[in-house]
């Protein structure tokens, strides 16, 4: 071991800065995807094609139209350049395409005029085999591989004559099977036959582009949540009905674009750019986290050999905390910087503190709340005789105000993120109760269907989703006949169902977790409770007890990493409890007495309170829970 | 433990960080009223936010002095709008 210091005896280590915690790390260096540009195709293309099953390091290429005839040109990506093969034994534009590089097929397309032809490659040639039964091009991708295979929608005939029809492929015959149920040319792109999404899509004109989201489940087709952005023409990848990304495209006749999008089964979520605007039947191939985007067109006019690789980098969610810093909890080290020596101890939540946040813009208390510290969404409130409908949403550095609730009230939850939430239930005329649930997508409220019963007071799932969330216990009506309730409903992304009640009915309880896996913390039942159960999608258990009886306090987490804070009884709290899926700790006080605030945060090392009531006055002020995963601590001889 | 008292206005991010959370024992009250860890990390804290120096009798009339405040105010409203919030309580500081 290189440079190293005998301290009484013992070889220390010598390191010339701090080991860094892992939550420092991962803000340090956050996963994030992006496109870098890659070799350029050898031609130039629109209405290109490529394998739904490539990777960026083997992709293929075929057909397209390269601004004088429609080819057959065929070419494999190796990660650094393309290289040509043989052709397509018919040149066409817009065939769908599914497989791997050296097993794919090239379906129907237009030769002119369209083809049903299909063809597929082994790896150095095409062979023709059974036609396709309604011609067509615009496929814009496909399901399945060569053996077994859907494609969905698409042009019948030129110029703007857009096809339902769905067909699928058994290694020898293709059979029709259930429509898609709008007509469309839509990306569409995953190697299984039973679970796929198609996005998007290219209609007649006037109306030109739209951003209906359908999923196939094997059998049929089902409406799902819209792009945020209308287009066509784009370029997809994806392994699954809840995989799926979709790049470039026109968002306007004439206008290509830059814009990703990433689907994980619930919402799209808008993430990093092309490098240039990609459209006009942009290839595409992979996966959501290896993607690569190849040929269309760069402007309205001419074709591109453009190719762009989509990857991550930074610190993956799933990485393991133990292993990533070369920090080990017992070690001591000297600092050549600092002039130092220096010792690991342990972190977690039981190290961490409360610190000032940026205040939001309109102090209330009883608001609902949702996202997490660096991207949260409050909305609605209390400020004594009055309702609050204002909504702020936090980007990391900044509240800003956006659009109203449609109905202003206060006692309610919500779920989700910044730009994808919903809440439910509350008080809107003092006592009575609501069911009326609305839904955020990130530029207005739109009321969506009633809880079954209507409550005030509940807890909640923090960690839930605008297609997954849970309302559990709460009031009817408060205070006239204010008893607390056990009723438990369950939100699937349309509906509410009442799923199994807690076993202690209560108020103003605490929650986090998902819809399967949630806690239910402390409230009043009606008494000042410090019960906690866990949910674990079909029951409640009663497992550890607060170590102090709350109400009306702020929560975060999950159901085996989360966090407490402030509350009643009395006057407002500043107490702060952990959960480690076992047992309640006490941890670092709020600096602020605050109850009835908002919550943001994802686990009992991350979180945040919002706003409040501090036993005087509603407050505006926000304070940010964060944990190391160790803490440094410099030796002295005093 | 001993403290210091004063009196400042919470500006949002930064007004106290994760680091001095460490280093001092820091409360918050009514009338912008700090409770302060008498020690060097403290010191510099006041320092840093401006805090206005109380003693502890001045701290506790503040906060007393907005209890009351608020008490008021809760008394004032209808029997309804009183049901949405317990009365303020006077406490002592430490």
């Amino acid at each position: 071991m290189a440079n190293l210091k005998t301290f009484s005896g013992f070889p220390i280590q010598n390191l010339s800065s701090d080991p860094v915690p892992f939550a420092q790390a991962k803000t340090n260096n956050p996963y994030v995807g992006s496109w870098a540009s890659g070799g350029n195709l050898n031609t130039a293309r629109n209405n290109i094609a490529g394998t739904n099953s490539g990777t960026p390091s083997a992709a293929l290429a075929f057909g397209g139209y390269t601004g004088t005839a429609q080819t057959g040109d065929t070419e494999e990506y190796n990660g650094t350049s393309w290289s040509e093969q043989n052709n397509l034994n018919t040149a066409r534009s817009g065939p769908g395409g599914v497989g791997v590089q050296t097993a794919a097929m090239a379906i129907s397309g237009n030769a002119p005029p369209m083809t049903v032809n299909n063809e597929q490659y082994n790896g150095s040639s095409w062979t023709e085999v059974s036609n396709v039964n309604t011609a067509r091009d615009a496929i814009l991708g496909g399901f399945g591989n060569n053996t077994a295979a859907v494609i969905g929608g698409g042009r019948t005939a030129t110029p703007s004559t857009y096809t339902v029809n769905t067909e699928s492929w058994d290694g020898s015959s293709w059979t029709e099977v259930n429509n898609l149920n709008s007509a469309r040319g839509t990306n569409h792109s995953s190697p299984s036959t039973s679970d796929g999404i198609a996005a998007g899509g290219i209609v007649a004109p006037p109306t030109g582009y739209n951003g209906l989201v359908e999923t196939w489940n094997g059998t049929s087709w089902t409406e799902t949540t819209d792009l945020n952005t209308t287009r066509g023409t784009a370029g997809s990848s994806g392994t699954s009905g809840s995989a799926f990304l979709l790049f470039g495209g026109e968002t306007i006749p004439g206008s290509p674009s830059q814009l990703t999008e990433e689907w994980n089964g619930s919402a799209w979520t808008e993430i990093a750019d092309l490098g240039t605007p990609h459209t006009s039947g942009v290839g595409g191939s992979g996966t959501t986290s290896a993607a690569l985007a190849f040929g269309g067109s760069t402007t309205a006019g001419p074709r591109s050999a453009a190719t762009e690789e989509w990857a991550f980098s930074g610190i993956a969610p799933d990485a393991p905390a133990a292993g990533y810093s070369d920090a080990i909890v017992g070690q001591m080290y000297y600092n050549s910087t600092s002039g130092q020596f220096k010792a690991i101890k342990n972190g977690g939540a039981p190290i961490g503190t409360w610190a000032s946040g940026t205040n939001v813009n309109t102090a209330r208390r009883s608001l609902a709340s949702a996202g997490t510290q660096t991207a949260s969404i409050i909305a609605g409130g209390l400020l004594p005789p009055g309702t609050h409908d204002e909504t702020e949403v936090w980007n990391g550095s900044a509240w800003t105000e956006v659009a109203d609730l449609n109905t202003g009230r206060y006692y309610f939850k919500g779920s989700g993120t910044s730009t994808a939430t919903i809440v439910y239930a509350g008080q809107i005329n003092n006592p009575t109760s609501s069911a009326n649930t609305e839904q955020w997508n990130g530029s207005g409220w739109t009321e969506i269907a009633d809880l079954n019963t209507a409550r005030q007071k509940i807890g909640n799932s923090t960690t839930g989703t605008t297609t997954a969330s849970l309302a559990f216990g709460g009031s009817p009506a408060d205070p006239a006949g204010g008893g607390a309730l056990a009723i438990n409903e369950s939100w699937n992304g349309s509906a509410w169902t009442e799923v199994g009640d807690m076993n202690t009915a209560r108020k103003d309880c605490g929650g986090a977790g998902t819809s399967t896996a949630a806690l239910a913390i402390g409230g009043q039942a009606p008494s000042d409770s410090a019960l906690n159960e866990s949910w674990n999608g079909s029951a409640w258990t009663e497992v550890g007890d607060l170590n102090t009886a709350v109400f009306s306090q702020g929560s975060a987490g999950t159901q085996t990493s989360a966090i407490k804070f402030g509350g009643n009884p009395g006057s407002p709290g500043a107490l702060t409890e952990s959960w480690d899926g076992t047992s309640w700790t006490e941890v670092a006080d709020l600096a602020q007495k605050s109850a009835a605030q908002g919550s943001a945060g994802v686990s009992s090392s991350s979180a945040a309170s919002l706003a409040g009531y501090n036993g005087t006055a509603n407050i505006a002020n926000v304070e940010e829970f964060s944990a190391d995963d160790f803490q440094i601590k410099t030796l002295t001889t005093s | 433990m001993a403290y210091k008292y004063c009196t400042a206005t919470n500006w949002g991010k930064n007004f106290f960080t994760h680091e001095e959370r460490k280093q001092f024992h820091l409360s918050g009250h009514p009338g912008d009223v700090w409770v302060v860890g008498d020690n060097l990390y403290g010191d510099q804290w006041i320092g840093k936010v401006s805090g206005a120096i109380k003693t502890q009798a001045e701290a506790q009339a503040i906060v007393t002095g907005e209890i009351e405040a608020a008490q008021a105010a809760y008394d004032a409203l209808s029997a309804d709008k009183q049901a949405l919030q317990t009365r303020p309580a006077i406490y002592n500081l430490p």
